[in-house]
Order: C-alpha cells, then sequence, then structure tokens
C-alpha cells in the first residue's frame, strides 16, 4: 500500500467516521481523568472485557480516545480545587490555581483545553511524519542519560521555589527521601518503611499526590468563605462566553510557546519510563527559564499553564511510538494496549507499518481526529465547570478530604493508603503554611524511586564507578544543558538587576 | 503559598523549623536502616541523605543567627494562624481521623455520610442542617454507587453494604 495523501485522507474520514466510540470515550476519559486515583489505565482494564470483544481497530480507537481525554480531564481539578487527577497534571495547578483564585477559572479551562488540544494536535502530526527517527531517541536513552534526565527534573526543585531557594531544595531532597521509602531494587532490602509491609512496594504516589496537593488545600481554605475572593466571586459570576474566547485567543497568540512545550511532552514520552509528570514538570522550568517574566510564574500566568498542560498532552503521542515502532510499551496505558493488540493477534514492531499500515498510521490518526473532537466539545464547557469554584468552602472541603480519601484508596485497596494520604496531608498543611514548596516534595518523590534504579544500573554495569555518569556523549551534553538550565536564571536575574539599576540611574 | 514575614514583623520560626526537623529526623532513621545492608541499597541513602542534612545543617545555622540578632523569634503563628479558625480546623482535623478509625466499624458509606454531615455542620457552625444532611448524603449515596457497585472496590463492609449485598 502506497502511503501517501490520498492514504492519510482516507485514513482521516474513517477516523472521523468512528466518532460515535470517540465522542463517548472523550467523557468518560475526563471523567476518570478528573478523578484522582482514576487512570486511563485503570478504566481500560476495568474495561477490557469489552475492548476484547471489539473489532480491533475500534478497541484501539476507544482507548487513544479514553487516553487522550483523561490527560486532558486531570487538568479541570487541578485547576479549578488544586487536585491533580494524575500526577501527569501536578504542574498545572501551579499558574491555574492562583488564575482561579483571581476570578479566571473559565479562561484558565480556556486556556488549559486548548493548549491541550493543540499540543496533542501538533504532536500527533509530528509523530504520524517522524515515527521511525522519533522512535530511535529510545534507543538513545541508557541509564546515565536517564539519571541526567531524571535531574533536570530534580533541578526544578531549586528554580520552582526560587522565593526560597534553600527551603525548595530541602523540600525537594525530603521528597527525594520519601521516594526512596520501600524495598532497594537488588536484593529487595526493606528501607525506611517504619515496619509497614504496604510501603514495601514504595511509597504509593496517588496518596502523596492527592495528600500534598488536595487534602492540605482543604484544610487552608476554610480560612474563607470561599476558595475566592468577594471581587474575584463577582468576577467570575459576571462572566459570559468573553472569557472563554479570551483565554482561546491568548493561547492561540502562544502558539510558539505551545508548540515547543508539546515537543518536549513528544520527546519526553517516547523515552519509556518517564512520563508525563517529569515532562509537564521540565517544560514548566524551561518555559519559566526562557520567560521575559520569570516572576510572574506562580502567581497565575498564562504561560505556566500552558507550559505544562501542552507538555503532558505531547507525552501522549510520544508513548505510543515506542510501542508501535519497537513493540516498547512507554507506560501503563501503552502496555496495556500491547495486551490487547496481542490479543487480537497484532504484530507490534517495525513491520506493523508494512503489513497493516492502516491500522499503524490510523492509531495516530484516531488520536489526531480526537483532539479534533474534543475541541468542539469540551471547550463550550469551560464556562459551567469553572462555576464549582463559586461553592461554600463549608462543603466544598469535606468533600475535597473525602473524595479524595476514597480516591487514595481505589488504586491498592489498602486502607494504609487513606491513613497516608492524611499524613501527606498534614505534611502540605505544615509547608504551606510556612513557605516551603508542596510541588517541589512531590517532585522528589515521583523521582526519587526512578533515579535510584537508573543509578544503580549505571554503577553496576561499571563496576561501582561513579564517573560513568560522565561517560556518555548523550550524557555529558545533558550535563551541560543541566547546568545551563540552572545558571541561567540567576545570570537573567543578575543582567535585570544591572539593567534596572542602570535605568534608576539614568532616571536619577 | 502562606507568607512567612509579614513587614516590619519578626520571622516565626518555630512553624519553619518543624520540616527540616522532621527531614532530619527522617534522615537519620533511614540511614540507620540501611547500615547493615548491601551497597545498592546505601547508595541513595548516602547520596540523597547527606545532601539534605547540609541542607538542614545550613538552614539551622541561618535560622540561629537570626535568632541571635533579633531578627526571628520561635513562634508558631504563621502555622497557627488565623486563631479564630483553629477550633474549626483542628476540629475537621479531628473529624478526619474520626473517618479512618470509623470506616473499619461502621463500612464505607455511613461512615461517610457521618463523616461530611459532621464536617459541614462544624464548618458551617451549624447552620442550614438540613442542606448539610442532603448534601452528605447525596455524596454518600453517589460514592456508594460507583464505587462499591459499579467498579465493586473492597471498601470496608458495614450494613448498608450488607444490604446492598444482600438484595443484589
Amino acid at each position: 500500500m502506497e502511503i501517501n495523501a490520498a492514504f492519510f485522507a482516507d485514513l482521516f474520514l474513517h477516523s472521523l467516521s468512528l466518532w460515535w466510540v470517540i465522542v463517548p470515550s472523550i467523557f468518560l476519559g475526563l471523567i476518570v481523568g478528573a478523578i484522582p486515583g482514576f487512570s486511563a489505565a485503570n478504566t481500560i482494564i476495568v474495561l477490557l472485557p469489552f475492548t476484547l470483544i471489539m473489532e480491533v481497530e475500534v478497541g484501539l480507537v476507544f482507548m487513544v480516545a479514553l487516553y487522550c481525554a483523561s490527560r486532558m480531564g486531570a487538568g479541570i481539578p487541578a485547576i479549578l480545587v488544586n487536585i491533580p487527577g494524575t500526577a501527569g497534571a501536578a504542574a498545572t495547578p501551579l499558574d491555574g490555581y492562583p488564575m482561579v483564585k483571581k476570578g479566571q477559572g473559565q479562561q484558565a479551562l480556556a486556556m488549559s483545553f486548548t493548549a491541550s488540544t493543540l499540543g496533542g494536535i501538533l504532536t500527533t502530526v509530528i509523530a504520524l511524519a517522524a515515527m521511525p527517527l522519533l522512535a530511535r531517541v529510545g534507543f538513545y536513552m541508557h541509564s546515565v542519560e536517564m539519571v541526567v534526565v531524571m535531574l533536570f527534573g530534580i533541578s526544578l526543585i531549586a528554580t520552582i521555589a526560587a522565593k526560597d531557594t534553600l527551603k525548595g531544595l530541602i523540600a525537594g531532597f525530603l521528597g527525594l527521601m520519601i521516594g526512596s521509602i520501600g524495598t532497594d531494587h537488588v536484593y529487595a532490602t526493606p528501607r525506611g518503611t517504619m515496619g509497614f509491609l504496604e510501603l514495601y512496594d514504595g511509597i504509593p504516589l496517588i496518596p502523596a499526590l492527592v495528600g500534598l496537593f488536595a487534602i492540605s488545600e482543604a484544610f487552608l481554605v476554610i480560612e474563607g468563605e470561599s476558595i475566592l475572593s468577594r471581587h474575584s466571586r463577582e468576577r467570575l459570576q459576571s462572566s459570559s462566553w468573553a472569557q472563554t474566547l479570551q483565554g482561546f485567543a491568548i493561547t492561540l497568540k502562544k502558539w510558539w510557546h505551545v508548540a515547543w512545550t508539546s515537543l518536549i511532552g513528544l520527546v519526553i514520552g517516547v523515552t519509556p519510563g518517564a512520563g508525563a509528570a517529569i515532562a509537564a514538570f521540565v517544560a514548566y522550568q524551561q518555559s519559566r527559564t526562557l520567560s521575559k517574566t520569570p516572576e510572574l510564574y506562580g502567581t497565575g500566568h498564562p504561560e505556566g499553564l500552558i507550559a505544562p498542560e501542552a507538555a503532558n498532552n505531547g507525552v501522549t503521542a510520544g508513548t505510543l511510538i515506542p510501542l508501535l515502532v519497537l513493540g516498547i510499551p512507554g507506560g501503563a496505558t501503552a502496555a496495556i494496549m500491547l495486551v490487547v493488540m496481542q490479543y487480537q493477534g497484532v504484530n507490534v514492531g517495525p513491520r506493523l507499518f508494512s503489513a497493516q499500515p492502516e491500522l499503524g498510521y490510523g492509531i495516530f490518526m484516531a488520536m489526531f481526529v480526537t483532539y479534533l473532537l474534543m475541541a468542539f466539545t469540551i471547550l463550550p464547557m469551560s464556562r459551567y465547570m469553572s462555576r464549582v469554584t463559586l461553592v461554600s468552602t463549608t462543603y466544598m472541603s469535606p468533600l475535597i478530604v473525602g473524595f479524595t480519601l476514597v480516591g487514595s484508596f481505589v488504586p491498592r485497596e489498602y486502607m494504609f493508603d487513606m491513613f497516608l494520604a492524611f499524613a501527606f496531608g498534614i505534611l502540605g498543611y505544615i509547608a504551606r503554611k510556612t513557605g516551603y514548596h508542596v510541588a517541589a516534595i512531590l517532585i522528589g518523590v515521583i523521582l526519587g524511586p526512578l533515579m535510584e534504579g537508573y543509578m544503580l544500573v549505571a554503577l553496576q554495569k561499571s563496576d561501582g564507578d561513579p564517573f560513568t555518569l560522565f561517560s556518555s556523549p548523550l550524557g555529558n551534553v545533558l550535563w551541560l544543558a543541566l547546568v545551563a538550565s540552572l545558571l541561567l536564571p540567576v545570570f537573567l536575574k543578575h543582567r535585570q538587576r544591572c539593567q534596572a539599576a542602570a535605568f534608576s540611574e539614568g532616571e536619577g | 503559598m502562606a507568607s512567612t514575614r509579614g513587614s516590619g514583623e519578626k520571622r516565626q520560626l518555630g512553624g519553619e523549623l518543624i520540616i527540616p526537623v522532621v527531614a532530619l529526623g527522617f534522615t537519620l532513621y533511614y540511614i540507620g536502616t540501611v547500615l547493615d545492608s548491601p551497597w545498592s541499597a546505601k547508595v541513595n541513602a548516602y547520596m540523597v541523605g547527606s545532601v539534605l542534612i547540609v541542607l538542614v545543617l545550613v538552614f539551622f545555622a541561618v535560622a540561629a543567627r537570626d535568632l541571635l540578632r533579633g531578627r526571628a523569634t520561635l513562634g508558631l503563628s504563621n502555622l497557627l494562624e488565623p486563631y479564630d479558625i483553629l477550633p474549626k480546623r483542628i476540629g475537621f482535623m479531628l473529624l478526619t481521623v474520626g473517618y479512618l478509625v470509623g470506616i473499619e466499624w461502621l463500612g464505607f458509606t455511613l461512615t461517610t455520610f457521618v463523616f461530611m454531615a459532621a464536617s459541614m455542620l462544624l464548618l458551617g457552625g451549624g447552620r442550614r442542617p438540613l442542606v448539610c444532611l442532603a448534601a452528605a448524603l447525596v455524596m454518600a449515596a453517589v460514592a456508594l454507587g460507583v464505587f462499591v457497585i459499579l467498579f465493586e472496590k473492597r471498601f470496608p463492609k458495614g450494613p448498608i453494604e450488607q444490604l446492598v449485598q444482600a438484595l443484589s
């Protein structure tokens, strides 16, 4: 079969004809993405019997649409009530929630949806065009390179918490230590588990996530009648469709920002195991580093919301590339897709694109169509969703605590996880009240076990030689980029200070 | 994020010291658990732990300097303020602990209802009791429907879950 424009046009129309699968999957994905503890992977597992009896292409379209929509859905509670639905949305509230507090919830949702959609469409098109080339990225990322990529994530700790770098570093390294709880990777020796068997597998991410962000927030917001100030409430109550259009227009105007941050997501998504959380934080940090107004980040700055949302949707396309081209699933959802494809007798790998091109390329086309349909179905909803923030904290706080505690039970079904979420909630509350960044703790918890795993592999390969971390050319380039990303904000800040001093002298 | 120092006010270090003290205590405990372990179990403890200990000691040094110069106190007000909300906040936290403990005895749905209703009544100062009860009832019913009946999650069972099981 010839792969040309007519082939892609046919594929597009065929994917569009499957709207009856895509649209319900979008709504289902939005719901499961918004519920902490319910990931797309969980839902696909629950609905696996249905997927297996569907035709293979319908089943795959269903899974892809659910996956894309859940990524977007996770951003909704992250923006509105500071509860990231999944770890991939953990960077979203950094600027999304402050926008809500200013009464710009509707605009923030519109921006999030637009950035997600544009980022998703762009990365899907790039994935379609450059699939064989991108697949090679996974080949070049070995343990040494991955350690440096992880350190990139950790360097965010210092820069995100720029108000007090020392506190940011303490919070981040505390997170890394907490993330190291559990048995070691080689001999399964328990470490720091305090005798709890439930911690032998490490710290479960959902209780940490909901505790640090949601439960601590619920204990905080009871200080006011509403999470919004009176001015913000009046602003939201009098809002019109114009706010949605404004959010849409602001994001379109920043198309270049959407483009390069979603590309970060695509490249990180191609790397097996890296995931949306790292992509979102790396994109946020790079966006802030290169911004002319880095001081506005964390205060409800549009670019601070656009960057993580575009990046985590870029990961969606990236994750499927190693699955389809190499047969290596890049994440949990991709692994389940692999199971379904194997069950249906589809051989993934390089031959998929020559033997069954309509299926290989069709998956990405379905993703493209899903994002297109999401733009029309989800964007108009932002006006009504933002009204959630008008609910009084009298009802909102118990709802958040109850809902997230239940969510923390769901993945493993351990009562212990509910207690753990509460403990993280208290830690998060103390951190927020005393000026430590909860996001820094969370980054540490996420990256701790991953970095340790890659570090051990690197050291084992080199008989314990720590200089192995500087032995790879690509790794060294990444080291240089890491140092540059740490020094650049300091340099830019210094330059801004010098310019301000020169300006004030000139004025004088 | 809460501000830790208002203009013209002394820095309240009591609250700020909690996280570093917890970090130091946990790191020492963690290192203690890997002392006799193989090297693969120790890599992270020594690499990350040593950096964290240094950071905490720097923080202590800065804090001690501020205390000695009279720029800070060991007060806890940044953690506890606003004081008029404090009883409600502590009550809400205690109710949450009660929810976690009670769920084993009363089951998921009933405890969720009691927790929601009690928390709403506490935070609302007893105002609009019927609205609070109705909201709690709806939430508990939705939780039962979604998590227990639809997704069959194995929450602790109480009278409501047993009734549902008997009826199905």
